[in-house]
Formats: C-alpha cells, structure tokens, sequence
C-alpha cells in the first residue's frame, strides 16, 4: 500500500471516530432496550408490522430530544407468530438475554397474557398494546401488564346496543375461537339477550380458517337481520372476499367490534361492508406519545402513504352520548 | 336440504385439495420425495399470478404465474435436488423444509408481511342462484378448471410418450435408465410439473382466499393428509382423497366447527388402520 493511501485511511478512520463521538455526546448513560412483541408472520402480521413502526417512530421522538433520563432507547423486535408459547419464549429472550427494560406489543390477547405471566415472573413491564380481550385485566391479569386498547366489553358494549336501536334483533355470530373472540360474544350475547333478541348461532372459527363457503351457507339458510363478527387479521379478510361470493352483500347487517385500519386497508372499499365502530388504531403511539394530537401530526408527516389515517383522527365511540 | 348444499360445496372445496394433492402426488411417486415446499410454492404461485395481473390483466396471469412457478421448481432440482440423488431420503426432505422457509421469508422480504389485494374478475364475480343451492361463479370456474387439468394429465401420462415415461420411472427407475431414457430430465420434468400444479391452486385460491405469506402453511398438510389417504403416487387417489377431505370438512363445519380442523386426520387414521396403502395405493417395487 502507498504512503499516500495509508494516509488517507487513517484520516478517514479519524474522521468516523469522532463523528461517532459527537453523535453520541447526547446520551450519557447506556442504551435502554424496549422489547417489541408483536406477530410478523400468521394471522396478524400485518397489524403487528405496524405496531412496530410505531415504537419506531415513538422512540425517534424520544431520541431527538435526548431519550429518557439520558438513555438513548433502542427497539428490538421478536416475533411471536401470535402463538401462545413462541410469545411466551421471545418475550422471555427479550428480557433475559436482550436486556429489555420494557416489552410492549402482541395483538392475540391469548398470547398476551401468556407474555403478560412471562413479564411477571421476571418483573418488567409490560404495555399488552393490541390484546382486547376481557381476562386481560380480570383472570388474566397481573400488576406489570398494562393495556392500551379498548376491552372487549367497551368495543362489544358500544357496538351491540347501537345495532340493537337501528336494526333487528336476529343475529347469527361468527366469532374466533379463542379468548377474544369469546369474551367479545359473551358481551355482544348477553346485551342481545337482554334486549329480547335471538341468538340464531354462534359458530366458533377455528384461528387461521381461509374458507368460509360451508359457514357462509349456514349463514344464508339462518337469514339473519345481523352478522356479528368477532374476527380479526386475515380471518376477516378472507371472510369479506367470499360474502360478496354467496350473494348476500345487502341482505343483512354486518358489525362487530374491531375492524382494523390494516385489514380494511387490504380489502378495499368494493370488498367491505358493514358498520364499524371508528377507533384510533395507532394505539401503540398514542399510548407512548404524550398527547394524542401532536403523535398525528407526526404520523401524517412521515408515513403519508395511508390516505385513510385522515379518517381515523379521534377515538370515536359509535354510542355517542 | 342444507346438508345435500354443504356436500356439493365440499366437492367444490375439495378440488383445490384435488390440485395440491396431483402435484405432490406426482413428486412422490416418481422420485420418492415429500416436497415440503409444496406450501410455499402454492404461495408463490399466488403472489406471482397478483403481480402479473397488475401489469397485464387475470387471464394472463393464471396462466403465466404458474409457469414461472414451474419453471421455479424445475431450477430447484436441477442445481439442488439433484445433488442429493441416491442418498436418502431425508435428504431430500430436509432440503425441500429448508427452501420452504427461505422461499417464504424470500416472499416477505420481497413483497412485504401485510396480504395484497387481489379481486376476482368481474366476470366471474357473480353467483348462481338456485334456492337453497347457490354456487358462487368463481368456484364453479375453479372446478371446471381443475378438471380441464385432470383431464389433460390423463391424456399426458397414458397417451404421450414422455407421460408414459414418467410413469414407467414411477415403477421402476432402474429398468427405465437401463433402457437408455435420461432418467434426470425426466425428474426435473416432473418435479416442475408439480410444482406447477401447486402454482395453478395459489393462482385460483389468490382472488378468494387472501394473498398473505403464509397461505400456503393450512393448505400444506391437508394436501399431505389427502395423499395419504388415497394412496401415495395414485393420481385417482389424489382425486378421491381431495373430494373426501373437502366434504368431511363442510360437513364438520355444519356439525360443530370446532371439529374441521379434526376431522380429516380421524378419516386418515381410520382409513390407514383399515388399508394401509391408501384407497388407491399400490404396492409398487421402487418402494417394496
């Protein structure tokens, strides 16, 4: 090699150094890790892909302005395929061998309060970001597990009195079978019962069913004035694209509690139908970002990709009082 | 009258079933190797057929997607498969259960985690309407689809010469290198064509069941749970092992839903404690 050259590496090697130095000049204590669990793969990978660009963008905010209590906050993310035990293990490698002074994330409620156990066992926080279910905060609870979200009693209670008051009393109930979609049918159930209505069935989706065509013919020989649906991710998508199929686009109501931003992004407006509840589904930035306001600044101006954001600027309840 | 509707649903279910299985069906037989990336190429062939649509339009897609899917499959034995010729079986195994998982996260790398919009053509977007019978267009389409496909393999594997090659090499590899056919070409052939089969069932589930990465992961061991009940290697097997499937599960969903997700694996199981081979299976000598 050249003097010359030498030379020059050197000075480029000086260069970075101190780049790297000033860079850090603003964090005097040692990176904090925030564990972010949330499924990348499985039924709800898309809602989980975003969850994660929402601590991203949180903790960009934090750094910019010197992190918290001078640690700069990394995020590092593990996927729990919205499997209860591979929740239950990366929740537990995030902690133990990653160092991760919080966990935060996970949209299956089932996983949730597995990862919720995990959490306190070893004594670290943890925000139960998408996991609605009603034994989040009752069986299942625990003093570190926090939720951000509705419960399932909110969403399930909001939503079945005010399609009682505007359409019929027949409903039929599609509902996933697994914590969530059970509590959220027994909250629907009970105030359709109680309000005299009729219960015509509740046909329970095994988690992860791509074809609906027996279910929708049990549906169209029930004729129901409402179809309540307690699916989610995929399951929901799939569901839509086959109604249209069986003809009954029209023919009866279609509700439920939750319609994420992701999944009715998926379908498009030919596909959807029905009447949702409208709810900020940014939850992880609102929970993490002070004031709900300026996190929706922040998120139109750097993720303008999703025209749709506009619509979803407030929490809304459909039962407005 | 509700039950006489779910079972003709499930023979209509059952022929995507029906398409998995032939591919598999058709590599097992021949060289003896369970393609656990059947899955993952079924998925493929959806994301392909989405893509080609955008630039060109459905029709073009289904058709050239699955190609792509094929000409996939054939690339993936003749540089890795290949390799393991002779060795056992696991092998092969192992290497189609590694490139599931490459070609998947290759799938999310690519194209993202989230599911990708893709509608059924207006075309044939409607349904038939016969009372208590309705019977959406697209899955009428779908069938009639899948048997313009086995009848075609029919015609292929008894009444052309490389059909009947693939066949003979099923039986017995050995007298068939013997007689002077490059057995090699003849695996490369058939492994693309079954992979290409699992392509064409991505490209007609893709606009009715959702295009995500890991569609193909429930679709994957029925297809194995359906070869093994009609017989490893039995192409009519295939065929009558997918029909069953697809009318167990529509009735299970009718019964108690809770048991479609069961039910094909206690058929299986009855069937192979009763005949082992599989309804159509034969004892064939490669695999004595």
């Amino acid at each position: 090699m050249s003097k010359n050259r030498s030379r020059w590496i050197i000075v480029a090697l000086m260069v970075l150094m101190v780049a790297n130095s000033v860079g850090a000049q603003k964090f005097t204590a040692p990176q904090k890790v925030i564990g972010v669990v949330e499924p990348r793969s499985g039924v709800y990978a898309e809602i989980g892909e975003y969850g994660i660009k929402g601590v991203q963008l949180a903790l960009n905010q934090y750094n910019a302005k010197g992190g918290v209590l001078g640690s700069e906050l990394t995020l590092v993310a593990e996927d729990t395929q919205s499997v209860v035990n591979v929740g239950a293990q990366k929740a537990r490698k995030l902690i133990t061998e990653r160092g991760a002074v919080m966990l935060v994330g996970e949209v299956s409620s089932a996983v949730a309060a597995a990862m919720g156990a995990v959490a306190s066992e070893l004594n670290v926080i943890y925000m139960a970001a998408g996991a609605n279910s009603n034994n989040i905060t009752n069986e299942d609870a625990k003093r570190v597990m926090f939720r951000t979200d509705l419960s399932n009693w909110q969403s399930n209670n909001a939503m079945a009195n005010y399609l009682l008051k505007n359409y019929g009393k027949r409903w039929y109930f599609l509902t996933s079978d697994y914590t969530w979609g059970h509590t959220a049918f027994n909250v629907a159930a009970r105030i359709l019962k109680e309000n005299g209505g009729t219960q015509l069935a509740n046909d329970l989706v095994p988690f992860g069913t791509s074809d609906y065509s027996s279910y929708l013919l049990k549906i169209r020989q029930a004729k129901p004035d409402v179809l309540y649906l307690s699916i989610g991710g995929t399951d929901l998508i799939n569901f839509f694209k086959q109604f249209a199929g069986f003809g009954l686009k029209g023919t009866m109501q279609i509700s439920g509690a939750i319609m994420n931003d992701s999944d009715a992004w998926t379908l498009g407006p030919g596909v959807m139908t029905g009447v949702w509840p409208n709810k900020q589904d940014w939850g992880e930035i609102v929970a993490v970002y002070p004031g709900p306001n300026d996190a929706l600044d922040s998120i139109e101006s750097t993720m303008t990709e999703n025209p749709m954001i506009l619509q979803n600027k407030y929490p809304l309840s459909v039962d407005k009082k | 009258m509700i039950v006489l509707s779910q079972i003709i649903n499930g023979l209509i279910l059952g022929t995507i079933y029906i398409l998995m299985a032939l591919g598999l069906s058709l590599i097992r037989g021949t060289m003896g190797i369970l393609n656990f990336a059947h899955g993952v190429l079924f998925t493929l062939g959806a994301y392909l057929t989405v893509k080609i649509a955008l630039v060109t339009n459905f029709w073009i897609a289904i058709i050239v997607g699955p190609i792509l899917v094929g000409v996939i499959g054939m690339l993936i034995q003749r540089f890795f498969m290949r390799r393991l010729q002779g060795k056992h079986e696991l092998f092969g195994l192992l290497l189609t259960f590694g490139m599931a998982y490459i070609i998947e996260d290759m799938i999310k790398i690519v194209w993202g985690v989230g599911g990708q919009p893709f509608n059924i053509p207006p075309l044939l977007s409607g349904f038939i309407n016969l009372g208590v019978f309705i019977f959406p267009t697209y899955r009428l389409f779908i069938l009639g689809v899948t048997v313009m496909l086995l009848i075609g393999l029919y015609i292929f594997l008894n009444k052309t010469k490389t059909g009947l090659i693939i066949k003979a090499g099923s039986r017995d590899l050995v007298m068939v290198s013997l007689l002077g056919i490059p057995v090699q070409k003849v695996f490369t052939l058939v492994f693309g064509l079954g992979t290409m089969l699992a392509g064409i069932a991505g490209a007609l589930a893709a606009p009715m069941w959702g295009v995500q990465p890991t569609m193909g992961n429930k679709i994957l061991i029925p297809a194995f749970v359906v070869i093994t009940l009609g017989g490893m290697g039995s192409l009519v097997g295939a065929v009558a092992g997918g029909l069953i499937i697809g009318v167990a599960v529509s009735l299970a969903i009718l019964i108690q839903p809770f048991f479609s997700d069961l039910i094909i694996y206690v058929i299986m199981a009855a069937v192979l404690l009763v005949r082992p081979r599989g309804l159509f299976g034969e004892v064939w000598e490669a695999y004595e």
